[in-house]
């Protein structure tokens, strides 16, 4: 049986993990609104099919969890900007891992 | 016969137009040389097209069609796509391309083991923008733009862009053409952006690298694994267009134009020349 039609449409459903995680932070980072958007994630969110631990991600941001969910590198960082977050505490800010936080400058100081 | 007249190799990052004050002056100033070097080449040249292989940021391609190589197969092409959301620093320009080139290596391909994917319509992003821009800035030659998955794994092998790279020579000089072309490769070397590892440039790896291109063992090159890319950076995975070129030029020596880890562009920057 044919449930109601929903309005508005959502996203629809998606074959992986990655593919929606990447795709709420695709289409966000793209949005003519996406700053106004990104004060306020939860409506965008709702579109998507997503786990509660990827919305829960996506709606912090939780940087370690995201990258370990499988964002793309590159939209991460799309995604880092949208939040207004300063470019030298990415690495710091993005990693839970306390041997990794700060890895480039580790790599650096051991030469 | 049509003849690959030139070879070109760059990084493409962004900040030698607008993130100047971020790098090392005298760096900066070397890279800035080496793009007027290899402009100066290009004009000599004078191909009557280019093609430019570079990486997506993932803006025109995305996880729900995901091509491994793309060519633009268009009259026309615009960019870069970054200035929808900030200043690039430079003109938001469309660029004529060769619609007819570009149709000939995607039918050759078809034929012949490369199955390109092909897009008509095609806002280009900053790694194809940018070195267009420093390498020609009037827009003299018609370009055709090319994509290689460096971002969304799984990628195209290293050997796999190498041998693509060989096809492009093979192909180019079966053509009945005479047509002079000139190969961009655009990306690279070492960096990581959006990972952990953002400010981390491996210089051995891209001394080493640049030490294969350079010589011209192409060999070596297409025998890197993606263990030794990754661990170099989450965005080396770009030097898959180098090596590219390297297959097109496969077994010629290359100039090195410039190398420094440009700490300020969190990117090992690099340039050369091959014919």
């Amino acid at each position: 049986m044919v449930g109601p039609m929903t309005r508005p449409i959502p996203v629809p459903a998606s074959g992986t993990r990655r593919y929606r995680v990447n795709r709420a932070i695709y289409d966000l980072t793209r949005s003519p609104d996406r700053r106004e958007l990104a004060a306020d994630k939860a409506p965008f969110l709702s579109r998507y099919q997503l786990a509660p631990e990827e919305r829960e991600a996506l709606e912090a941001p939780d940087w370690p969890k995201l990258l370990k969910l499988g964002a793309l590198p590159n939209l991460i960082f799309k995604y880092y900007l949208l939040h207004g977050l300063a470019l030298d505490d990415f690495a710091e800010t993005t990693t839970a891992d306390p041997e990794r936080k700060n890895i480039a400058r580790k790599k650096k100081a051991d030469g | 016969m049509a003849e690959l007249c030139l070879g070109l190799a760059t990084s493409h990052q962004s900040f030698i137009i607008d993130g100047l004050h971020l790098g090392d002056p005298e760096q900066v100033a070397q890279f800035q040389n080496g793009y007027q070097r290899l402009a100066q080449e290009l004009d000599e040249a004078k191909p009557d097209v280019v093609l430019i292989v570079s990486a997506d940021h993932v803006n025109k391609f995305f996880l729900d069609n995901m091509p491994a190589f793309c060519i633009g197969m268009l009259d026309q092409f615009s960019g870069p796509f970054e200035a929808h959301s900030r200043d690039p620093g430079f003109p938001y320009r469309t660029l004529r391309s060769d619609y007819e080139s570009a149709r000939y290596l995607v039918e050759r391909g078809l034929d012949d083991g490369v199955d390109w994917a092909v897009t008509e319509n095609w806002e280009v992003d900053h790694g194809f923008m940018v070195p267009l821009y420093k390498i020609d800035p009037d827009a003299k030659f018609p370009v055709i733009p090319i994509f290689v998955n460096c971002a969304a794994p799984p990628l195209p092998s290293v050997r796999r862009c190498y041998n693509v790279g060989r096809w492009l020579a093979t192909t180019i000089a079966a053509w009945p053409s005479s047509k002079r072309v000139a190969l961009i490769a655009a990306g690279g070397l070492s960096h990581s952006v959006g990972s952990p590892e953002m400010g981390f440039i491996d210089v051995d790896f891209d001394e080493r690298f640049l030490d294969a291109f350079c010589a011209g063992r192409g060999e070596e090159l297409a025998s890197l694994t993606d263990e030794e890319i990754d661990a170099s950076g989450s965005s080396s995975a770009e030097v898959r267009t180098w090596i590219m070129l390297s297959g097109a030029f496969e077994g010629k020596t290359a100039e090195r134009v410039f190398y420094a880890p440009i700490e300020g562009f969190l990117t090992g920057c690099g340039q050369c020349v091959i014919r």
